[in-house]
């Protein structure tokens, strides 16, 4: 539309980048989107520096966030609005790819020393020779399968533990197998062992 | 790269002290740009002054 303002005018042809003092500038579609893409990368970079926050670099990624604003701010008020969008091509957005990995694999990594905290991942805590204590004094194994079973209670005492993340495992056969499926947590079958996450 | 300064990171920090320093370059570098950015306001500036004496001198 305002293309089509300006071609009556014959204004079209002019070259957009040439800005004279006291003229009015119009933005474009275009424009307003790098506008809007900018806002956002900028928000991205605020969440980043909310999960560094608590870490030893959250005042520097404060800082990018400052400065990457700074320009931001500066380049829209003279409206070098394409500029800024190479400018964010070119550095944004591979620092926030690159500092969110770091930060999310970092995480990732925490969680699982967390699973595994002596790095080992022996599958017998101090729960799990419980629970195998309790199966194996049964033999043979008899459980009931309703939910005032014996398994029911094994299950009930390893989903209440603390750790999310603990292994516990102990040997079964093919009637526990088949009770299992009635309980409803999850549970993972190997040949002779059910393993409880 | 210069990492020497960096390497007193305790083991449990998030970044390692090449990616610390990479974020450390990478300020350097949004300065530089804030710089370059606002020294090119300058010299258009001047691009159209001499555009402008130009037109008046013919």
């Amino acid at each position: 539309m305002i293309k089509f303002v300006r071609s009556l005018f014959g204004l079209n042809g002019s070259s957009s980048k040439r800005a004279v003092a006291g003229a009015s500038i119009s933005m474009d579609l275009q424009e307003v989107a790098y506008i809007n893409d900018s806002n956002h990368r900028l928000a991205a970079l605020l969440n980043l520096y909310k999960s560094y926050k608590e870490t030893l670099h959250g005042d520097k990624i404060k800082k990018v966030y400052e400065k990457t604003k700074q320009i931001h701010d500066y380049l829209i008020s003279k409206k070098r609005v394409h500029e800024l969008e190479i400018f964010h091509i070119r550095n944004t957005d591979n620092f926030i790819n690159t500092f969110a990995l770091i930060i999310e694999v970092h995480h990732r990594h925490k969680q699982i020393a967390f699973a595994y905290p002596d790095k080992e991942p022996e599958v017998t805590p101090v729960h799990a020779l419980e629970v195998h204590a309790t199966v194996s004094k049964t033999e043979p194994i008899h459980v009931n399968a309703g939910p005032q079973g014996e398994l029911f209670d094994i299950a009930q005492r390893v989903k209440n533990r603390n750790k999310l993340f603990e292994v516990v495992s102990f040997p079964i056969d093919r009637q526990i197998r088949h009770n299992f499926f009635l309980l409803d947590f999850p549970v993972h079958f190997n040949r002779k062992h059910a393993v409880i996450m | 790269m210069d990492t020497s300064v960096h390497k007193n990171l305790p083991p449990d920090s998030v970044l390692n002290a090449e990616q610390d320093a990479i974020l450390d370059l990478y300020i350097e570098n949004l300065d530089n740009f804030f710089e370059e950015v606002k020294q090119s306001e300058k010299t258009q500036v001047e691009i159209e002054t001499l555009h402008l004496k130009r037109i008046l001198s013919t």
